[in-house]
């Protein structure tokens, strides 16, 4: 029997070989007489219940639904712009806010948008409790004024248009879809009223979009037909991809590489100021680090340039406090802790350790070698004032959990990066620094009673008189960087690549790696 | 021992074996440190979020109390939800299970295929010039490093000679164009069953870099263990009686021979499949082949402890039936072989 099997086998394999290599591929070519934009993403798009998404799915969900509002890229005159609602006003006490909402949008399965649709898909929302729904806490009552205008009364001023600008938590969706429940969006359905529905999905691997006729905005020459997101681990399969052409868009390239892609005349490498920053929470609640001198000498023994040189090869610049470069909140004019180990050893001998003498630990998350990267430099530095650092890396839960369990045995130094749900300096220092009976972000445990009311009072102020409390926002901050609760470490920049044939492309840190499809042509 | 009774003692000591794992495997993955309920809730959760969470996993209850209500559910065919993704377990197992094994069914048959042969003939021009050919690359094949071989294959048969595709399963337009219903979850059959060829064509292209790379290191298994079996059994007294009767060489090696000489090779080959099941995360990884292996890995580090214990299980059925398999054949083939 082994006779016949051994002189033929030995054939097959190299005869596959052959008969797929007399084939060209030829994907790139067909791939633009479709008219499908192909976007490859690095890791999955686990949900898709628009009420819950709450991450990477919102480079799916912004093509498919839409909000109230949209935040607008930096630079606009106006921080939003309408979504589904077109005009808006806000009561003089900042509590009662009334949408107008734009005539004639339906969504995907052909049911009109009402004032009713909107309440309800807000209502699913709150009402499951999951994904970004605290980003409703304010609101007390939804009404349908008539058939396009909705009413939100609050128990307590909130900007209610940045809200409803949220990437996340804050769709729109058809209420008859969202009946199908969780398990229905996620086979590969939706209910929005964006340019594109979703035609299929297959879970951990792609997900395919087709365009919606009937979109309210119309549809012109030369926009794509399909969106085909596609997951590829492998950062240089990607740069393989994008180089072929056989992807339009893609991220998170090895950062040695970016130049090389530069130079490429077939690939656009659009480079920008991101919403997110990377920030070393000290533990304020033990010793040493208890002593607001320490905390300043460890901020000024940090090696700043060599962070965003070497380690994030300058795509990346030194923190300004905890509101990241570019957001509105920040300024530039705010002091920074500068690379000062004299200044440093001032300080510790202030507080009683001129010789350092103690033991940190900086705790991370697994894998990320940005993070531990960020840390190998800082125990260098720490070394030579006499203070040793441990890294420890952790999965983010179980990082997490140790700082939540008992502050005075917790890590002393909290590595970890924070992006806004919707973009207010408030989300920043509210979750990060505001003082918690039971920790839950404020890993530092940071505890200032007049940090609180100053922040407490500007977010108030931010739905009615967006300058003051932008200045709040600021004096804040400047409070924030003197107690030195945390190592403000850098405010990361995104790198995008493109096919130099796309273009229309504006990115929106607001809507973290989102390409709004729509808005492109070939 | 008669064979049926062998057989189901083996039956039963692979029942023990898998509650073994369970065991093991439930208990370490719930002591390491890490929040499942954390998890469950995704970014940002809070407070009430977390503890509404911990009773809907159970974790409220005691450790032996979630393991038997593990198990009982386990019974009853179901494998729970992922932690971290909320997906039923079953439904991500009949996409990630088929797609593993299609690959690695394909690199064991390249292996077969080629190190079968080449060992044979080794192992019967022992050395001569095709015996130093079929050994360096042997020891070529199980040296090399295949996460370098794959970048290598990608480099040459995509980037500068375009003739393979560089990853997926298919092809973007392909995908778009050919809806492929999923019968067994193994393209080559699914679009084979439905008769579309230009789907089979593109998911056998799609197969031909990845598989070739997985099948290196069994392939140099191959050609070494049968290559040292073949010199062993052409030495025996019956292969002289078949040379002084005049039988051709061919019929001699390929017949004879080898089927004495198969057997270790075939227990390397399927310890090796089994081994491959998870243990091919690497080509996974740079193939963007979405399988067992890179979910397996996604699992772990994220502590997503009902996958982990659900791809162990799966593993280890495998490994039981496989090697149950193979001492079955081993008996059928050589009645030297006595079970017990």
């Amino acid at each position: 029997m082994f006779g016949k099997y051994g002189r033929v086998t030995g054939l097959v394999a190299m005869l596959a070989l052959m008969v797929a290599a007399s084939i060209p591929v030829g994907g790139q070519a067909a791939a633009q007489a479709e008219n499908v934009f192909v976007y490859v993403m690095d890791s999955t798009i686990p949900e898709l219940d628009p009420s819950i998404d709450f991450s990477n799915e919102v480079v799916v969900m912004t093509n498919v639904y839409e909000p109230l509002v949209w935040y607008n890229p930096p630079g606009s005159e106006e921080l939003v712009s309408p979504g589904l609602a077109t005009s808006w006003d806000v009561s003089d006490d900042g509590m009662t806010w009334t949408f107008h909402l734009r005539e004639g949008v339906t969504f995907h399965d052909g049911t009109p948008l009402t004032a009713e649709a909107v309440k309800q898909s807000i209502e699913r929302t709150i009402e499951m409790g999951q994904g970004a729904s605290f980003i409703w806490w304010p609101v007390e009552e939804i009404n349908a004024v008539d058939d396009l205008t909705v009413e939100f009364k609050l128990s307590y001023p909130a900007p209610l248009d940045l809200i409803a600008s949220s990437a996340y938590g804050a769709w729109i969706f058809s209420p008859q879809a969202a009946e199908n429940g969780t398990e229905w969006f996620n086979e590969g359905h939706d209910g929005g009223t964006g340019p594109y529905m979703i035609q299929s999905r297959e879970r951990g691997q792609n997900l395919v979009l087709t365009r919606y006729e009937d979109y309210w905005g119309g549809w012109e020459e030369g926009q794509f037909d399909t969106v085909v997101f596609l997951i590829v681990e492998d950062p240089l399969v990607r740069q393989q991809m994008i180089e072929a052409g056989e992807a339009d868009f893609t991220l998170r390239l090895p950062l040695e590489n970016v130049e090389t892609l530069d130079d490429n005349p077939d690939v656009n490498v659009v480079i920008f100021q991101s919403y997110q920053n990377l920030l070393g929470f000290f533990n304020t609640r033990k010793p040493p680090l208890d002593d607001v001198r320490v905390r300043q000498a460890l901020s000024y023994a940090y090696p700043y340039d060599q962070l965003i040189n070497d380690v994030m090869m300058g795509y990346a610049v030194q923190a300004h406090g905890p509101v990241p470069t570019g957001m509105w909140g920040h300024s530039d004019d705010l002091p920074q802790y500068t690379y000062d180990l004299d200044r440093a050893r001032e300080l510790l001998a202030e507080a009683g350790y001129p010789d350092g003498g103690f033991e940190l630990v900086w705790t991370y998350n697994t894998g990320n070698l940005d993070e531990e990267q960020a840390g190998e430099i800082y125990r260098a530095s720490l070394a030579e004032l006499g203070i040793e650092l441990t890294l420890q890396p952790m999965t983010w839960e179980a990082q997490w959990d140790w700082a939540l369990s008992d502050p005075e045995n917790a890590q002393d130094i909290f590595v970890m990066y924070w992006w806004p749900t919707y973009v207010t300096p408030y989300d920043f220092l509210f979750n990060m620094f505001h003082s918690e009976e039971e920790p839950l972000f404020n890993l530092g445990y940071y505890n200032n009673p007049d940090f609180d009311e100053l922040i407490d009072q500007a977010d108030a102020l931010t739905g009615t008189d967006r300058e003051r409390a932008e200045e709040l926002f600021i004096q804040a901050q400047e409070m924030l960087i003197e107690d030195a609760p945390a190592l403000f470490l850098y405010d990361e920049m995104n790198i995008h690549y493109l096919r130099s044939d796309i273009t229309g492309y504006v990115p929106n840190p607001a809507y973290a790696n989102v390409v709004f499809v729509y808005q492109l042509r070939r | 021992m008669p064979r049926w009774e062998y057989l189901i003692r083996r039956l039963i000591l692979s029942v023990l074996v898998l509650l073994g794992v369970t065991v093991i495997t439930f208990t370490i993955s719930r002591v390491v440190p890490s929040n499942p309920a954390a998890l469950w809730v995704g970014p940002r959760p809070t407070q009430e979020q977390i503890s509404r969470a911990r009773e809907i996993l159970g974790l409220d209850k005691p450790l032996p109390v979630q393991y038997i209500r593990y198990i009982s559910a386990l019974l009853q065919g179901d494998f729970g939800v992922s932690v971290r993704t909320h997906q039923p377990i079953l439904t991500d197992l009949r996409t990630y299970l088929p797609a593993t094994l299609e690959l690695v069914i394909a690199a064991m048959l390249i292996a077969l295929g080629i190190g079968l042969p080449l060992g044979v003939l080794a192992g019967a021009y022992k050395g001569t010039l095709v015996d130093a050919i079929a050994r360096l690359i042997a020891v070529a094949c199980v040296s090399m490093p295949t996460f370098w071989l794959a970048l290598l294959f990608q480099l040459i048969f995509f980037s500068n000679l375009h003739w393979l595709p560089v990853s997926g399963r298919l092809s973007t337009v392909i995908k778009l164009t050919h809806p492929i219903e999923q019968v067994t979850g193994f393209y080559l059959i699914d679009s084979a069953l439905a008769g579309d060829w230009e789907l089979f064509r593109d998911a056998l292209v799609h197969l031909i870099l990845p598989a070739f790379t997985l099948s290196t290191y069994a392939l140099g298994l191959t050609i070494r263990m049968t290559r040292s079996s073949m010199v062993e059994v052409l030495q025996e007294r019956y292969i002289t009686t078949a040379r002084a009767a005049g039988l051709p060489e061919r019929e001699i090696f390929f017949k004879f021979a080898l089927k004495n000489a198969i057997v270790p090779t075939l227990t390397v080959l399927g310890l090796s499949f089994v081994y491959s099941l998870t243990g091919a995360i690497l080509i996974e990884v740079i193939f963007s082949w979405h399988g067992l292996g890179t979910y397996v890995t996604e699992a772990v580090l994220a502590v997503d402890f009902p996958v982990i214990i659900a791809v162990t299980i799966i593993v280890t059925v495998f490994y039981v039936f496989i090697n149950l398999a193979l001492d079955w054949f081993q008996a059928i083939l050589d009645p030297r072989v006595t079970l017990g």
